[in-house]
């Protein structure tokens, strides 16, 4: 671990420490924008009074209860976050993340009351996760073989493939492995069969800690192995990565599977850290919010868990206000939305960046 | 089984479920030909929807209903062209952030509006008609398919003449083509790309929001959350099978559209699991691109 933490640091600090500092104070730039936004867009949009512009900023910070829900919101961002920063950095737009999520968590909530009993180890819960992780590669499978043998656009067809996923995964529920006592859903996860709690009191799950390692080792993999390093340059230019010898289509097809397995594990962690059964009823649409950490973080899995605190933030806010207030929580995607634009737009990048050139010029 | 298939409901019911995925498909195919990726048609769609439902609703005329939804169809479009063109965000990741932009708006304009979330049941929208010409209905098979339907049928259908006029006769059509094949040289002809991008989305906006408005006032009175449910990348799909010709596109719509009503219609005389006809259109869309890409690559071969 501490082997890790150093490599970590060194590829944080080291040849990198200038242009990664100064992606984080871009980073926090935007996002002091979009906290402007959003509160824009309470008053304006949402006729909100200045009492719930401040329920949405500062009810997050209020008790332990809210801010363990911050963290426990930022889990699934932060592993969808980085799956979609890993394809992306390969030029992959899979939309499998939602779909692998999906069906990380439903084998997991299928397999934990089976296989755990009582006084087994963690280990139980965790192989289970490890079960579904391994379902959401083989489903992955499909899109990035296809892309990479026949060029199918992954986009399109993953996004056909989540639905084909929820369907799939409704039918198992309710027909096949559901719970007898209950319907629509999958059997109760006793204790034993869940992750262990960090802390009791406010149901904060070890999940949290498996996200941030997800994070660590996708920047340590993606910045200092050369698989990493593969996916790197077939991203910036695939012509060119080919023509020194990358196999770019082998990197088309680990790196999305890489993602898919991410996304399953996530899935597993959060079902079984947070859920005492599987009852989702619809794609919970995680697989967008990846595309929003990965453009606040600008693709770089070190960012992802600055950036899915942040949006968890603005989440539980939203979630409080439209509790004390008459806004609705809805008006979260609007901002969502209007993130990803203004951290993908090239143009507010570009501006910034001409203007230190001419400050060094003066 | 075989009777279901080969009914006249089922290829009226086809050529229903077909109409948002023909107007989703139109809308893909006209801003694909100027180059721009749009992938929010299927957010279009959703916003349309409930806006074009409530103003129906509210006026008590669907042609208001069906001009605001083509309008708010539209709006979308000028924010994907503000913010790809304008602000220069990758198309794509535009197009992403509209979508989850959509999912929260429709909500919200529903809740504005009526006060509820789920859906606009409550204000039910005033139904697009049907324009029923009398004596040539009459006539079998053809009578109801061809003179026996929604306004927005033979809307599509002036869409798709439209649409090939436009590309193939007209300065606009060339230009637009000119700059999705090759921007650059397209602006050394002195051609304004982004003007030219502009106006291919606003073609597109307004297919996208008719596409909403069959969903919510025609298919169904009234806006649901989520039933837009994958159409306008199903549309996506189909363009991609059409290789950008429109009667093409409208052929693998209906197509799309009749493995859509089949996966529907056959649960009443299947016993089959629903959710497992469910996956039907999205199946079918995968082994179609699947088709079209082993296809293209043949081509490329020889």
């Amino acid at each position: 671990m501490v082997d890790i933490i150093d490599r970590f640091r060194r590829c944080v600090s080291g040849q990198e420490a200038k242009s990664v500092l100064g992606e984080i104070a871009k980073t926090l730039v935007m996002l002091a924008l979009s906290l402007a936004f959003a509160v824009a867009v309470i008053l304006v949009a949402g006729k909100g009074s200045f009492e719930t512009v401040r329920v949405f900023l500062t009810s997050p910070f209020e008790d332990s209860y809210t801010l363990s829900r911050v963290l426990t919101e930022s889990i699934p961002l932060m592993f969808t976050g980085v799956a979609v920063s890993i394809m992306s950095r390969a030029g992959q737009f899979n939309m499998f993340v939602e779909g692998g999520f999906f069906v990380g968590a439903f084998v997991a909530a299928v397999l934990a009351p089976e296989l755990a009993s009582e006084g087994s180890s963690f280990l139980v819960p965790l192989f289970c996760i490890l079960c579904g992780t391994l379902a959401a590669v083989l489903i992955g499978y499909i899109p990035a073989k296809l892309k990479a043998a026949l060029g199918v656009d992954e986009f399109v067809s993953s996004l056909m493939l989540n639905y084909v996923v929820l369907w799939v995964v409704l039918y198992f529920v309710n027909n096949v492995c559901g719970d007898p006592d209950n319907t629509n859903v999958t059997k109760y996860l006793e204790d034993y069969a869940k992750l262990p709690f960090l802390n009791q009191d406010n149901e904060l799950s070890v999940g949290i800690l498996f996200a941030v390692l997800a994070a660590v080792l996708g920047a340590l993999f993606l910045y200092k192995t050369k698989w990493g390093y593969a996916i790197r340059m077939t991203g910036d230019n695939p012509q060119f990565a080919s023509y020194v010898g990358i196999g770019t289509g082998s990197v088309v097809v680990y790196s999305q599977l890489i993602g898919a397995g991410l996304s399953g594990f996530g899935g597993g962690v959060y079902l079984l850290g947070n859920y005492y059964r599987f009852s989702w009823r619809a794609l919970p649409n995680y697989g967008f919010d990846g595309f929003v950490i990965a453009i606040m973080a600008r693709n770089n899995p070190a960012l992802v868990p600055l950036a899915s605190l942040f949006l968890a933030y603005l989440r539980v806010g939203a979630q409080q206000m439209s509790l004390y207030t008459d806004v609705q929580n809805e008006i979260i995607y609007i901002i969502q939305g209007v993130i990803i634009i203004l951290f993908g737009a090239k143009f507010l990048w570009d501006m910034k960046f001409s203007r230190k050139k001419t400050e060094a010029a003066k | 089984m075989i009777g279901f298939i080969f009914s006249e409901d089922f290829l009226l019911s086809s050529v229903m479920f077909a109409l948002p995925i023909v107007f989703a498909a139109f809308a893909a195919l006209i801003s694909n030909r100027a180059g721009i990726v749009n992938i929010n048609i299927e957010g279009s769609m959703s916003v349309a929807a409930v806006c074009g439902t409530l103003v129906s609703h509210f006026t008590n005329s669907w042609v208001l209903g069906l001009l605001t939804a083509a309008a708010v169809g539209v709006l979308m479009s000028l924010l994907l062209a503000l913010a790809a063109l304008r602000l220069r965000t990758d198309s794509f990741l535009s197009g992403i952030a509209l979508n989850t932009l959509a999912t929260g708006l429709s909500v919200y304009v529903l809740y504005a509006v009526l006060g509820v979330k789920g859906d606009s049941s409550a204000a039910a929208a005033v139904a697009i008609p049907k324009i029923s010409i009398p004596v040539l209905r009459d006539i079998p098979v053809i009578g109801k398919l061809l003179f026996d339907q929604s306004v927005l049928f033979y809307v599509a259908i002036l869409a798709a003449i439209f649409l090939s006029f436009l590309l193939r006769r007209t300065k606009l059509g060339t230009e637009i083509k000119a700059t999705g094949f090759n921007p650059a040289v397209a602006e050394s002809v002195g051609i304004r790309t982004r003007v030219v991008k502009v106006k291919a989305l606003i073609i597109c906006g307004v297919f996208a929001g008719l596409g909403g408005a069959f969903l919510s006032m025609s298919y169904l009175q009234y806006f649901s959350a989520g039933m837009v449910a994958g159409r306008g990348f199903i549309g996506i799909a189909a363009e991609a099978m059409g290789l950008g010709s429109p009667w093409r596109t409208a052929f693998f719509s209906l197509l799309f559209g009749a493995v859509d009503y089949f996966s529907v219609g056959a649960q009443t005389v299947l016993t089959f699991p629903y959710e497992l006809l469910n996956t039907l259109p999205y199946l079918m869309t995968i082994a179609a691109l699947v088709i079209y890409a082993v296809i293209n690559k043949n081509k490329k071969e020889k």
